[in-house]
């Protein structure tokens, strides 16, 4: 009896942990693919740990944030599906929501925000989706790498010659100032 | 201009509401007590694990008895590599319990900190380098700079950071003597160290309300200029692959092909040739591909 409650009692704290690990990341990659809309942002983050704990005995730890950010990405899909009505793909709801002049204007209230939105917006599509998936998202390169398949040191590379462009952008911009 | 910075103060503006988190925590936990895989919690465990943590204690008290120990702690030669570093480890631990004061503890884990960058260097000075050394050194410096960030007096924390950065500063000139003495070996090293002086910064940035702006950018060069040694270290290794293609290719093209084999050497693989190296151009399949479940299943 003893065994079985302290393996559930370790289960319990295996969830609590995950949520400590993963909550602010999942909420942060929801909030910016719907519009900076916090209370839609904390549904769809909601719907998402509860669909993690009720299929929780097939997270794999090994296997990085790749699990948790799937049920993330699918959960977006389904409630901006709904919404239009047809199927869209996680490619769309990004350059709607989040680098669209709609997406960026949704930053209005924070200046330099905004002005970080807008450099990145204007990288190429490649460049733009490793910076936002390691530098907004959260991504750590192993989970960068197992989803590219490519080798981290090689991503870390090309992760800072993006991050390089941005830099170079926005003082571009600071100097039109 | 730090791009990183802004980035982490737009992670910061899209945190979610300490009360949200509370409540869904709040409902997890409710979900769980109805779900039949998992129980309310049980302290057992815990009151186990306790009690031996406490009877650990007249363990590392022995051990300082024996003399032992205050050798190891004394003597920078006792890297981790070396079997009385478990015990420098314990007694070192056995002093910051006696330390109380925000102060004395921003100092202590200073001391730490320089003890672990005399440690690699050490370690380097034998010929040997790998991340486990700059691991130890990155977590003794987030516990400093945590510690200096609780101290009061701004003379006395700007003193303690003095020597923070001080140490900082040793640790990348002994990883730039290991990117020059072997760049090959280095990129790995120096991967892991950013990743750790990542988490260095994001320490400091928790604490930016107690350190002056240049102190959290001196973490922000000191990373900058780690990134440039590995790009540094990557560029001579792909210099170096490159250089052996092209030498397999010349030898291909001198010998003629076995006659049992119509393939030049390291036929099999697509291209002909024996090293393949993948570009790092970014093309993920699993972002585009779109998913009609919900849940992925473990074994994806």
């Amino acid at each position: 009896m003893i065994c079985v409650r302290s393996a559930r009692h370790m289960e319990h704290r295996k969830f609590a942990d995950f949520y400590k690990a993963y909550l602010d990341k999942i909420y942060r990659y929801v909030f910016f693919r719907v519009g900076c809309k916090r209370e839609t942002a904390e549904d769809i983050t909601s719907d998402i740990f509860i669909k993690a704990l009720a299929n929780f005995e097939s997270y794999d730890p090994t296997r990085g944030a790749g699990w948790i950010f799937t049920i993330a990405r699918n959960t977006v899909i389904n409630f901006w599906r709904d919404k239009y009505g047809r199927e869209i793909a996680i490619e769309e709801i990004e350059d709607k929501e989040m680098f669209s002049s709609n997406g960026i204007r949704a930053l209005e209230a924070f200046d330099d925000k905004r002005q970080l939105m807008e450099a990145l917006s204007v990288l190429p599509k490649e460049k733009r989706e490793l910076v936002t998936k390691k530098y907004i998202d959260g991504y750590s390169y192993a989970d960068l790498a197992e989803m590219y398949k490519k080798e981290a040191g090689a991503l870390k590379v090309a992760a800072h010659r993006a991050l390089k462009e941005v830099k170079a952008r926005l003082k571009h911009t600071a100097d039109r100032i | 201009m730090f791009v990183r910075l802004k980035f982490r103060q737009l992670r910061k503006m899209a945190a979610p509401r300490p009360e949200f988190r509370h409540a869904l925590w709040t409902r997890l936990t409710r979900e769980m007590e109805t779900m039949p895989n998992v129980l309310q919690s049980r302290r057992m465990t815990g009151r186990i694990l306790r009690v031996l943590r406490y009877a650990a204690v007249p363990v590392v008290v022995l051990v300082l008895a024996m003399g032992t120990g205050a050798y190891a702690y004394v003597n920078p030669e006792i890297t981790y590599e070396h079997p009385l570093y478990q015990v420098k480890h314990a007694v070192e631990q056995v002093e910051g319990a006696f330390v109380l004061t925000p102060r004395a503890r921003a100092r202590f884990e200073t001391k730490m900190m320089a003890r672990r960058v005399l440690e690699l260097e050490t370690i380097v000075s034998r010929g040997k380098s790998d991340g486990r050394a700059s691991d130890e050194i990155a977590r003794a410096h987030e516990q400093a700079i945590s510690a200096a960030a609780e101290v009061k007096s701004e003379a006395v924390r700007d003193a303690v950071i003095a020597r923070i950065e001080e140490n900082a500063d040793r640790h990348v000139k002994v990883l730039e003597a290991i990117e020059a003495r072997a760049p090959e070996e280095a990129e790995k090293t120096l991967e892991q160290v950013i990743e750790r002086q990542e988490q260095v910064l994001e320490r400091r940035l928790e604490h930016v309300d107690a350190l002056r702006e240049e102190q959290v950018a001196r973490q922000l060069e000191r990373i900058e200029k780690l990134e440039a040694l590995r790009d540094q270290a990557f560029a001579a290794k792909e210099a170096r692959e490159e250089a052996i293609e092209n030498e397999e290719i010349e030898a291909g093209e001198g010998d003629p092909p076995p006659l049992s084999s119509p393939f030049p050497k390291g036929g099999g693989s697509e291209g002909g040739g024996s090293v393949t190296r993948e570009s790092p151009g970014l093309s993920p399949d699993s972002p585009s591909r779109p998913l009609p479940d919900s849940v992925p299943a473990a074994h994806e």
